[in-house]
């Protein structure tokens, strides 16, 4: 038989990362799969005699690793499988600002920008003011007036206030800053990844299959931990997440087991 | 997904409407005439060409990365008899045309058309044809998009 391409690969959650049974686990499937590794090994012990190659060896601790490389990215498939905590509704992001706003005199408000976050989300923190030639910005207290190249915040509204200097020499300032919605998107969610104490981490079981022709290869790991995941962001390509996980011993002793066609 | 229509024509706007570029110009538009069919005093003219899309996949089951490609097409008239030289407007319009794309003037440093799409630049050359033996000479700037 052969095996054609990247397969399936579904995990099942045991236990959160405090240790505490999940008594109705959600399967998640690693979404859009592109590569899965599974890789047994083992420490080995040669005994050598007079010549150039072992008389025997002996096997010594042994490792069942997988990494999977999965393009779909969501709260329930990081939490399932590394940070094993609560999670929750809401979102929050990051504006990045590429317009920016031409800083407006007196009729205009007043040397004052508030800016308008994306989907009716809420202002709720400053991450900084750049113009154009990316030079930032220095924050003053909101006491103080502002001059060229210095903004305030009034307490925790999201209104920022400019100088005179700068709406008079025409600068433009490109706002960042972070926001949140409630309810927008609906499907938002986040993971506060809360400190724990060692030893603990979420367990979960993880199905694998890749197949071809109707013959298949099905491999069940009963019990695993992630011990890795990689995120690499790149410009102008797409992010694919990578796993790295580790089998051990169910209470039955099992490692896996593996179910072939031929 | 991204729409196609509203990409191309931010992008006019954004070439056309722009004032260094619009004071070189006589002429602009969509659709591209045959250089023959530009009358003298139409010219200098300057055009939007759409060409072939491009698509690159990452894997199965990942979205492709599209590019829209496109070129600006310049036609200019000029007279031998009367000393201009056709590189000089060439060049000109080369420079208006590469710094509205190149330079988007926001911290990123990035065109991308209000958000629009990924990346803007120039790909892969500013093409002058320069007639010496002609009163018509012609610049091909393409124009590359990255669309998620």
């Amino acid at each position: 038989m052969h095996t054609f391409g990247a397969g399936v690969m579904i995990g099942t959650p045991l236990t959160t990362s405090g240790g505490t049974a999940i008594s109705n686990p959600s399967p998640v499937q690693f979404g859009i799969l592109q590569e899965v590794t599974l890789e047994d090994s083992w420490e080995v012990k040669e005994l050598y005699g007079s010549n150039q190659f072992p008389v025997d060896i002996g096997r010594g601790k042994g490792k069942v690793t997988m990494k999977a490389k999965a393009a779909n990215i969501n709260a329930e498939l990081f939490n399932t499988f590394v940070f094993g905590q609560t999670v929750a509704t809401g979102y929050e992001a990051i504006y990045q600002d590429l317009t920016g706003t031409a800083i407006p005199g007196t009729a205009g408000g007043g040397w004052t920008i508030t800016p308008t976050p994306p989907n009716s989300g809420v202002w709720i923190a400053d991450l900084g003011v750049q113009g154009a030639n990316q030079i930032p910005f220095t924050r003053v207290a909101g006491a103080v007036t502002p001059t060229g190249g210095q903004y305030s915040l009034t307490g925790g509204t999201g209104v920022y206030q400019f100088s005179v200097q700068d709406h008079t020499n025409a600068v433009v300032a490109f706002i960042n800053y972070v926001y949140q919605n409630p309810t927008n998107p609906t499907a938002a969610r986040n993971v506060a990844v809360v400190n724990q104490p060692m030893g603990y981490a979420p367990t979960f079981q993880v199905d694998f299959m890749a197949q071809m022709h109707g013959n298949t290869y099905y491999i069940s790991y009963p019990n695993c931990v992630s011990t890795k995941l990689s995120r690499t962001f790149k410009n102008d390509d797409f992010t694919v997440p990578e796993f790295d996980i580790q089998a051990f011993a169910n209470a039955a002793g099992t490692i896996f087991t593996i179910y072939l066609s031929e | 997904m991204s729409t196609r229509e509203p990409i191309y024509a931010a992008l006019a706007t954004l070439v056309f409407g722009n004032p260094a570029v619009a004071s070189l110009f006589v002429t602009t538009g969509r659709l591209l005439p045959h250089v023959e069919d530009v009358a003298p005093e139409q010219c200098p003219a300057l055009f939007m060409f759409q060409h072939p899309e491009t698509r690159t996949y990452k894997g199965k089951g990942i979205p492709p990365a599209r590019t829209l490609h496109c070129a600006f097409v310049a036609y200019f008239y000029t007279l031998p008899a009367n000393g201009a030289l056709p590189a000089t407007l060439i060049n000109a319009a080369a420079d208006a045309i590469d710094d509205v794309v190149s330079n988007p003037g926001n911290p990123g440093n990035v065109q991308t058309l209000g958000g629009l799409v990924e990346h803007v630049y120039i790909e892969p050359a500013i093409a002058p044809y320069e007639g010496l033996l002609q009163e018509k000479s012609v610049l091909v700037t393409s124009v590359a998009m990255l669309i998620p």
